[in-house]
């Protein structure tokens, strides 16, 4: 730990006092450009004035001897610019739109004529781009500010983009696939720093959206999935605030279940509502900006068949702020803060009682700092800090449950009562420095360039006081002898930091053809720092464990290469191949000393505990040499402009994953034994070969690699996918993103065995193949992954009637999760009967497909003759009244409620609104 | 951790602390700072009164790092102890960010004041002077 600090802090202290810096994620976009004469010859001289909200006083450029021109480092939003000259016509472009992360083609011909002669153009600007091959989509803030969501927090908003299936659409879920990826593998950034998906900003603070899905650029690392970019609301020199205001209640919510279903007591909301006021402005005019936000959120709700008494009750307070202080028009610090004070409950449903349910609450801190500064019109430097620190307890849900309390978990009928899982006292933190160098040259190597060279550093890490509640599993119908876990409260925490570099070139030929080329390099580290042990009664003994600065490392290089070629004016062919790393994961938790052993019990009628065991021996450790897992993935796309605003996007992705850990027993002795699966529901009457333990269950020790498996083949994924986007920019009172992707996701992750279909796909270890399963986690577990959605079909789009009308959409079909049958074979000589696959992921068996229709009608009111103005909505969410279920009530074919389904999706609900803006 | 979190508090009051210091920074900018020099010249320029200045970047940084230390501040210590969700000084980091926005507007009614203020705008055609005249 202290090695990591000081590390760290000369970091910190070396990129900030060395302005060094940058950092290389995207909160900004770029307008680059050739003015030329009517003959089409260049035009060096010509002076190019910029206008925008986002950017202090009137910046301008002018052209090279090349005719090139650039803005760079732009806030998201709308431009306007002038080229003038004398001799020519001067031209106005207006109503350019800059994107996150966009690079603006905008190509400018003049004519000869008077220089007090005006040509305007308005709306006008490309919407494909030969100088990214990416897949990505950008959310503006007419989107933003318009769309018709859930709003239990901002994921609701970033999980709209194309090819992203979020794990669940209910409670507090924040994963999703992306293009088949996992969702440990996605990167979320706030202002353009990755700070993992823990701190949750207000969506009303949003400016834009910016979801990388493929193709991401050596700036990036540690990430095989998406990039989601969230860039904030800021100040500028005009004096501006909203308020809105959100509100739902019973009586406007809708029915989706009958009694038979819920017993009379259907999905109720007991209090929701949802608040927020901004303010923005100029404490200095053109030199000091600040935003301000403020929300409260609260939904108290009870899901079918519980009990309306005991809702599930959660609240979230959010402050965000950002400060833009412009020293000179070319050097700015931006400082951004946000925290979520929140309360956050476990679902709820009709087998679980409120005495099970966890709280979880607490707050994270989330500072950043970055300064940017414009040397020259060719070199850009930028440099960044930021981080979070959460501070969180998990407690019963209802206030005054006892904290410790056995819990009852029923594999036959699924019926879960007595107390939490689990209470805890929790700490995580994650902090980086990032800083960049941007130069663009003009004629070099026969094309342009623009280089950039960056330098990051990251650590994160947790500490936890956690105590498990005593678990007993029961079998109330088949009668089998009930088993249970016990193990006494303990710390312990993990840290991970890692170091990157790269160098990243946008290579330009002519007017066609452009190659992206990257190289990147990533050293990470984990370890474990010293905690205390603690005593029977939970008190710290005095002693501290011992710590361990290296676990394993990862030295990984990540190539990329992007070709892009301009086949005509509005139609692009784009390739793209990169090499991706996940980042370093810190699941191996259960190594570090200062944790407890976990005992298995036998429960006897009455109700005494015998025949204790330990299934998770202290003899568990890291391979130093686990390889780092990674994908190679595969782009090809045909990029086209219909028409002025719309631009058409087709694209074939493949991903090829491998290297994902799990865990080995290398000391437990094993036979294979023939099953024939004759027992419970849908049985086949099928024989497997399963995995018999003949040694000493305690005696095992588990090894935590990058496994082979007993088939030979180890952890992989492979990604087909086809998929085909409409997007139109606002103009003609309308926009919108449409969508569609088919896709096959296959392989073997750790999630491919005893996980539920409303879990995340995940390729970190968890405990495959480890404790009570071992090698039978490799029976019947290849094939379709989790995450697999052959059909992932989004709709959005907003459109401005007249009178201050508008209407919005947000429209989704998506195929169901998979899920498999299971089954608890006894007499395989672990302590508790394993989990077993009875079938393999087929893909066949799955919850029902998600079509959901939310939609919004508001009606806008200018107030007098200023500008403010009041909008009044609704928005009917689940219009169609759907009722699809994301799990199932138990997977074992032997239970009563095998395939029954839970976790239903909130019926229709209208939800009132206003909007004040001043 | 603690040391960590007092060296981002002091890199966020130094680094918010620019506003003072601005005019050094002005003097070192570079060439492309100086095109943007010559566009400042170009503005009327104005002057905050000193008090306006002084008292609003006072209690902006020093509100800024008592409200930063109050919401990142773990009164829990160096290990997560029971209670945690609460182990921080909200009502500290409220008062503070009360303050710094309290210096914000006496910044804003500052930049108000110079701009009622006379002022010289230097320009190819020489030095013009002008004074802003309500009623």
């Amino acid at each position: 730990m202290r090695h990591l600090t000081i590390r760290g802090l000369f970091c910190l202290a070396a990129l900030t006092l060395l302005a060094v810096p940058v950092l290389a994620q995207r909160t900004t976009g770029e307008i680059i450009g050739r003015v030329t004469d009517a003959s089409g010859a260049v035009l060096p001289g010509v002076t190019v004035t910029l206008h925008g909200a986002g950017v202090a006083g009137a910046p301008t450029a002018v052209t090279s001897e090349n005719g090139l021109y650039r803005f760079p480092v732009l806030p998201p939003g709308l431009y306007d610019l002038d080229f003038t000259m004398q001799g020519f016509t001067t031209v106005r472009r207006e109503g350019v739109q800059v994107a996150v992360g966009s690079t603006v083609e905008l190509d400018v011909p003049m004519a000869v004529g008077a220089l007090e002669e005006t040509v305007t153009v308005t709306g006008e600007s490309p919407v494909v781009s030969v100088s990214t091959s990416q897949v990505s989509t950008s959310y503006n803030k007419e989107w933003v500010q318009n769309a018709p969501l859930r709003r239990y927090s901002y994921f609701d908003l970033i999980m709209s983009a194309p090819g992203i299936s979020q794990t669940s659409q209910l409670g507090s879920t924040s994963t999703a696939t992306s293009l088949g990826s996992s969702t440990n593998e996605n990167q979320y950034q706030i202002d353009g720093t990755d700070i993992s998906a823990t701190p949750w900003p207000n969506t009303d603070a949003v400016e834009e959206v910016e979801v990388l899905q493929l193709g991401a650029s050596a700036e990036y690392g540690n990430v095989q999935g998406a990039v989601f970019n969230i860039v904030t609301r800021q100040g500028a020199n005009a004096l501006h605030g909203d308020a809105n205001v959100y509100f739902q209640n019973d009586n406007l919510t809708s029915r989706n279940t009958t009694d038979a279903y819920d017993n009379g007591w259907p999905y109720h909301i007991a209090d929701q509502h949802d608040a927020t006021v901004q303010v923005s402005g100029p404490f200095i005019k053109d030199k000091f900006w600040f935003f301000g936000s403020l929300q409260t959120h609260r939904i108290y709700d009870s899901q079918p068949g519980v009990n309306p008494a005991s809702p599930s009750k959660s609240d979230a307070k959010r402050v965000f702020w950002k400060f833009n202080y412009n020293i000179t028009p070319n050097h700015r610090l931006l400082h951004g803060y946000h925290d979520d004070f929140y309360w956050i409950p476990g679902i709820t449903t009709q087998f679980t009682a409120p005495s099970t349910i966890t709280l979880s609450h607490g707050h994270n801190p989330t500072p950043n700092l970055v300064y940017t500064g414009v040397l020259s019109s060719n070199t850009v430097i930028e440099a960044r800090y930021s981080g979070f620190w959460l501070q969180a307890s998990d407690d019963p849900n209802e206030e005054g449950d006892p904290t410790i309390q056995t819990r009852y978990e029923d594999q036959d009928t699924g019926d879960i009562t007595g107390g939490i899982s689990s209470w805890g006292e929790n700490r995580s933190w994650r902090w980086g420095v990032q800083g960049k160098v941007v130069r663009y040259v003009e004629s070099f190597l026969g094309g342009s360039h623009d280089l950039k060279v960056g330098l990051q550093y990251h650590t994160h890490g947790a500490s936890n006081l956690t105590g498990n509640n005593d678990t007993i599993l029961t079998y109330s119908v088949t009668g089998r002898p009930s088993t249970g876990t016990t193990q006494l409260p303990f710390y312990r925490g993990t840290e991970a930091s890692w170091w990157g570099t790269y160098i990243d070139d946008t290579y330009r030929f002519g007017d066609r053809t452009v190659v992206n080329l990257g190289l990147r390099y990533d050293y990470s580290v984990a370890g474990y720092p010293a905690f205390p042990f603690l005593d029977l009664q939970g008190n710290p003994t005095g002693e501290m464990s011992a710590a361990n600065d290296h676990v394993y490392d990862y030295s990984v290089v990540s190539p990329r290469l992007g070709v892009n070629y301009k086949l005509f004016n509005s139609t692009i062919v784009k390739g793209h191949y990169g090499r991706y790393y996940s980042a370093i994961e810190r699941d191996y938790a259960a190594i570090v000393p200062s944790t407890t052993t976990l005992l298995n019990f036998t429960v006897g009628p009455g109700g005494n505990r015998f025949d204790f065991t330990s299934t998770r021996p202290t003899d568990q450790r890291v391979d130093p040499n686990r390889k780092a897992p990674y994908s190679d993935q595969y782009m090809v796309q045909v990029e086209h402009e219909l028409m002025t605003n719309l631009g058409l996007q087709v694209n074939y992705v493949h991903k090829r994953g491998t290297d994902f850990p799990g865990w080995e027993d290398t000391t437990g002795q094993y036979v294979q034994v023939p099953y024939v699966d004759n027992v419970g529901t849908d049985a086949s009457g099928q024989t497997f070969m399963l995995w018999r333990l003949t040694s000493n269950a305690s005696d095992r020790s588990f090894l935590l690699t990058t496994p082979l498996g007993p088939d030979g083949r180890g952890l992989y994924m492979r990604y087909h996918g086809a998929t085909v986007m409409l997007t139109k920019r606002m103009s003609n009172n309308w926009q919108g993103v449409v969508s569609m992707v088919w896709s096959e996701s296959t392989g073997r992750l750790s999630s491919s065995a005893r996980t539920a279909p409303s879990a995340a796909q995940s390729s970190a270890a968890g405990t495959f193949a480890q404790t009570a399963s071992g090698p039978n986690d490799w029976v019947n577990t290849d094939g379709r992954l989790l995450g697999d959605k052959p059909i992932v079909a989004k709709v959005q789009l907003v459109y401005q009637f007249p009178w201050g009308i508008m209407g919005a959409i947000n429209a989704q079909h998506q195929t169901g999760r998979l899920w498999a049958r299971q089954v608890r074979p006894a007499g395989l000589g672990f302590p508790a009967a394993p989990i077993v696959n009875m079938e393999a992921n087929t893909g066949e068996r799955r919850v029902e497909d998600v079509d959901l229709i939310d939609l919004r009608v508001q009606k806008e009111f200018r107030l007098g003759d200023s500008a403010m103005r009041l909008a009044l909505f609704f928005d009917a969410l689940n219009l169609t009244n759907s009722n699809h279920n994301e799990n199932v009530a138990s997977q074992l074919g032997t239970a009563t409620t095998f395939g029954v389904p839970i976790r239903l999706y909130l019926p229709r609900r209208i939800q009132l609104g206003t909007k004040f803006r001043w | 951790m603690r040391a960590i979190r007092i060296g981002i508090v002091w890199l966020l009051i130094g680094g918010l602390s620019t506003p003072a210091l601005a005019d050094d920074l002005r003097a070192s900018a570079t060439r492309a700072a100086e095109r943007a020099a010559e566009q400042a010249a170009q503005s009327p320029k104005t002057t905050m009164p000193k008090v306006y200045l002084w008292t609003g970047s006072a209690l902006f940084v020093g509100g800024m790092a008592v409200g930063l230390y109050g919401f990142l501040n773990n009164e829990n210590g160096s290990l997560p102890e029971f209670g945690e969700a609460e182990a921080t000084d909200k009502t500290l980091g409220t008062a503070g960010l009360v303050a710094a926005f309290a210096g914000g507007t006496v910044l804003f009614l500052g930049s108000r004041r110079a701009g009622q203020s006379p002022s010289l705008k230097f320009g190819p055609q020489g030095v013009t002077v002008a004074k802003t005249v309500r009623w």
